[in-house]
């Protein structure tokens, strides 16, 4: 272990269990860590596990228990718990996944936090990928009849959800297993970020995009610390540390994705993939069909006392203002 | 890094002392996670791998699996397997031990231990051969080679606990394991065939069976082609995940057992509490295992190992004939899941960080573990041998094997060089 | 090496300990074992039948079959403990002879009590907090601490078995098991 500074320093074990050219590894995780070390002068440090000590789904719990101290949690794991971060899988949002995920932390902050939902741990920043475009091997989809009984891949929770109520006949099974049902045809399309359809090797598979403006849904993500270690940090560095966490994270995070995005569509492009927007009368169609969610989060957000329609429009009128 | 060698010495010394390996492992990884990280973490750290392994169903394919095979054991199919082998082969030189080699391939197909279908094929097998004058050396190798294909053709214990420490997926394990399984039937043949013309004496022609009595008595083994392909096809097909196929194999084999008149209220009791035994005593060895696994983790052992090979700059193929070298050394003394247990944490980082495919070695590793049951100086398959042979001595029971060992050293290396061998089976699977 | 080494899996031999010693604190623990791991069987049996041939599974069969296995798990501790059925890679077994073979055994016996009655008591804490966290399954909302709690009780028993059977070893009174352990000499 390295000899420690003469003021009691605070070390952090990030636990990390994505790869480590991961876009959130090197987008956020490593620069935050330098951030944290540099603006508390090294009271704080922060070292990575080379291997993940929990399997992804048990992070809370590894977090909350102090097995290590800092971690990523995709909030479809803790679904019972956090019901209010599911706005940020909602359509029509935003495209960019740092206008969507600064959003969300911004309405974490005005709306959500009183709710109490992260009991147990202190959290350090919420993020998102970017809007979710429709995928398709055979044909573009166009309509909402296009997706009627078509194998779609879809991420678990509200999403699947979602793309079910279309029409389609929606498959979960986690990333590392998207490539096989994509090349073997058990699928024949996708709904997720462009990232998510390069990321796993599935690009060739593909041969049509249709741009949802505004998504058709997103992915949400925690950066959890452990409430024990927090409590033992001074005052000052637990500002400086939030000072460089928040809305930070969710603009490092998606800066990454979106690029990586950029980068996704600039190939399909060149491979010759189609690629439109959805018409007004497709949008017309899925904002009628996906009513049923948003009205569905308000009223969970309601049972946490939580005014849904205020925090909507409110996220709604932060990604506006990022775009002007 | 330091912290973690010493934790390696002192569970080698534990363990070589007899304390159990799986709380070995327990001790060993909570005393230096404790060091590295405080007590109350790593206290928080084993409650959460103690609920993770025994609350999990994914882990409950485990007893599902032994218990299909308490259940087989007592069909005495093994049998009827070998009367069907023999039907077909005994006639040619060496033919009862061709015989029963594709009898312990057959066995192997429902049954997912190496010790079970040694043991099961040494009682049905060697008498026969024994009858025909058969050397003691040819016999006794055949059935200990054979038995070892247990582990490596599905379903394998080996396998699903390779699976679950490497959080591989077991369905994948288990197609991969088809075609070595395959190629080890041939190979071992090939092995009888080359030492029986050598030396025509030790392995001399049984009786040349009628065609009627040979359709007859491959359709006898039918129950076991029905097991094995409603497991293996429901699982490739994605009819089923491994874990159903486990609860299918096991009613499956309970129902063939009654079919054959085999089972009463006590067999079926003793078989539960068989498969309950087992199940009790690998559990305890997979919380073990993944407690000294997240030790070895933090103390970034495996990183510097992986980063080392690196500033050696040798060939990945190079780095992996090394460490199949150190298997098979450390196979000698070191038997059978064992090796799994205590080199996975290591090696496995090491394996996908020279960029080989997971699911490739877990076979690459189920041959070599194959091996150390039958190398000298402990192998213990070679152990069954000897009880059920008392009056062999092990000095032929090891001369048997040696031609076998030599195969088994040209299949790994099959592998190893082409590695679609494991791996175009788990690649067609539909998930 | 020792009788119950690690791929001396459910081999043939395996059933003969099984029914070797009786104490009567046994026959429950048999009893629910049993009924446990024939029930994650059957039940896993019944839902995938249910689900191709009728279109309806048993709900929360997944959740069932886990609970199941830390049932499996514990309930066979004893009977493995009891038995001195652990799997042990004693590499030494041949040269530690006479006293020191004795003293050896004795500290394994203990050694193995202390490691089981940490696990009880880390299923113990565990128990208690998942009660405090009203934490409850996600299919069927059910808690899980009594059965962690059972669990729990199944380690201490097993090591009371394991204490009483060290104080046996002190009075050299015949120790079940572990004289009978049949090894494989080589
Ligand atoms: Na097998
Ligand atoms: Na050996």
């Amino acid at each position: 272990t390295a000899p420690t500074p003469a003021k009691a320093a605070t070390e952090l074990l990030f636990n990390v269990f994505v790869p480590p050219k991961h876009p959130f590894n090197t987008g956020m995780f490593i620069p935050w860590a330098k951030d944290v070390m540099r603006v508390t002068e090294g009271r704080v440090k922060v070292s990575f596990t080379t291997a993940t000590l929990a399997p992804p789904p048990k992070q809370w719990n590894m977090i909350s228990k102090g097995i290590a101290d800092v971690a990523m949690l995709a909030n479809i794991f803790e679904r019972n718990r956090l019901t209010m971060n599911v706005i940020g899988d909602l359509p029509f949002l935003g495209d960019s996944a740092v206008h969507r995920g600064v959003a969300l932390w911004r309405t974490h902050k005005k709306f959500f936090e009183k709710a109490n939902e992260y009991k147990g741990v202190k959290l350090l920043g919420l993020w998102t990928i970017s809007g979710a475009h429709l995928f398709h091997g055979k044909k573009p989809i166009r309509a909402v009849s296009d997706l009627n009984k078509e194998k779609m891949w879809v991420i678990a929770g509200l999403p699947n959800k979602m793309i079910a109520s279309l029409g389609a006949v929606v498959v979960s099974v986690p990333g590392v297993k998207m490539f096989n049902v994509v090349s073997k045809g058990i699928v024949n399309g996708k709904v997720t970020s462009p990232y998510g359809m390069n990321a796993f090797k599935t690009m060739p598979y593909i041969k049509h995009i249709t741009k949802v403006p505004g998504g058709v849904s997103s992915v949400t993500f925690s950066l959890l610390l452990n409430k024990k270690k927090w409590d033992s940090m001074s005052k000052k560095d637990q500002e400086l540390v939030m000072s460089v966490s928040g809305e930070t994270i969710a603009r490092n995070a998606g800066k990454k994705t979106d690029q990586l995005d950029a980068k996704a569509l600039k190939m399909a492009k060149a491979k010759g993939i189609t690629y439109e927007t959805a018409s007004p009368a497709f949008v017309k169609e899925l904002k009628e069909k996906l009513a049923f969610a948003s009205k569905g989060w308000v009223a969970n957000a309601a049972k946490k006392g939580v005014d849904g329609n205020a925090a909507l429009a409110y996220y709604r009128q932060q990604v506006a203002a990022q775009m002007k | 890094m330091i912290v973690s060698l010493i934790g390696f010495a002192v569970l080698f010394l534990i363990a070589f002392m007899g304390f159990p390996l799986g709380l070995s492992m327990l001790v060993v990884g909570g005393t230096g996670f404790g060091i590295l990280r405080g007590w109350e973490p790593t206290l928080e750290m084993i409650s959460q791998q103690i609920l993770d392994v025994t609350l999990n169903t994914n882990f409950a394919v485990l007893p599902m699996f032994l218990l299909m095979g308490a259940f087989v054991h007592r069909a005495a199919l093994a049998d009827d397997l070998y009367e069907a082998a023999d039907a077909w082969l005994g006639h040619f030189r060496g033919g009862l031990a061709m015989a029963t080699i594709a009898a312990c391939g057959g066995f192997a197909a429902v049954s997912g231990s190496s010790l079970a279908t040694a043991a099961t094929m040494a009682k049905v097998a060697v008498p026969s051969m024994r009858k025909f004058k058969y050397a003691d050396s040819l016999a006794a190798g055949t059935v200990a080679a054979g038995g070892t294909m247990g582990i490596l053709i599905p379903p394998s214990a080996a396998l699903i606990i390779y699976g679950i420490l490497t959080e591989e997926d077991i369905a994948a394990l288990f197609m991969a394991g088809i075609i070595p399984g395959v190629i080890t039937v041939i190979a071992y043949i090939a092995v009888i065939k080359i030492v029986t013309r050598i030396w025509p004496q030790i392995g001399p022609p049984g009786e040349r069976k009628d065609w009627g009595t040979r359709w007859r008595a491959l359709a006898r083994v039918w129950g076991v082609v029905l097991l094995f392909v409603l497991i293996l096809g429901g699982i490739s097909f994605g009819v089923f995940t491994p874990n159903e196929a486990g609860g299918i194999g096991a009613i499956g084999a309970l129902v063939f057992a009654i079919l054959r008149k085999k089972m009463s209220r006590k067999i079926f009791f003793e078989s539960l509490l068989e498969a309950v035994h087992t199940s009790a005593m690998v559990i305890v060895i997979v919380i073990g295992a993944l407690v000294l696994n997240n030790f070895v983790t933090l103390s970034g052992l495996p990183a510097a190992v992986v980063n080392w090979v690196e500033t050696l700059e040798f060939s990945p193929m190079i780095v992996m004939m090394i460490i199949l070298a150190f298997y098979v050394l450390l196979g000698t003394v070191i038997e059978g899941l064992a090796m799994i247990f205590l080199t996975v944490p290591i090696f496995v980082p090491l394996v996908e960080g020279l960029g080989f495919d997971l699911i490739w070695f877990g076979i690459v590793m189920v041959m070599v573990v194959e091996i150390s049951l039958i190398t000298p100086p402990i192998g213990l398959n070679v152990f069954v041998m000897k009880s059920m042979l008392p009056d062999v001595p092990l000095k032929t029971i090891f001369k048997g094997i040696a031609p076998f060992f030599v195969a088994d050293l040209v299949r790994l290396a099959l592998v190893v060089f082409i590695p679609a061998l494991a791996l175009w089976l788990p690649n067609m699977m539909r998930y | 090496m020792s009788e119950q080494t690690l791929s001396e899996m459910d081999t043939p031999g395996a059933e003969e300990k099984g029914a070797r010693q009786t104490p009567w604190v046994f026959t429950p623990l048999k009893v629910v074992a049993a009924t446990a791991i024939f029930g994650m069987s059957a039940l896993t049996f019944i839902d995938v039948l249910g689900r191709y041939l009728f279109a309806s599974p048993i709900p929360g069969t997944f959740e069932i079959v886990g609970l199941l296995l830390g049932l499996v798990a514990f309930t066979g501790l004893p009977l493995v403990s009891s038995n001195q059925g652990h799997i042990t890679v004693d590499l030494f077994d041949n040269f530690i002879r006479g006293s020191a073979r004795r003293v050896r055994d004795f500290l394994v016996l203990l050694g193995t009590a202390l490691t089981v009655a940490f696990i009880g008591h880390r299923l113990l804490t565990a128990g208690l907090d998942e009660a405090a966290n009203d934490f409850v399954t996600e299919d069927l909302g059910i808690s899980r601490a009594p059965l962690i709690y059972l669990m729990s009780a199944l380690a201490f028993l097993t090591c009371v078995l394991l204490l009483i059977m060290c104080w046996r070893y002190l009075t050299k009174k015949p120790v079940t098991g572990i004289s009978s352990g049949g090894k494989h000499s080589g």
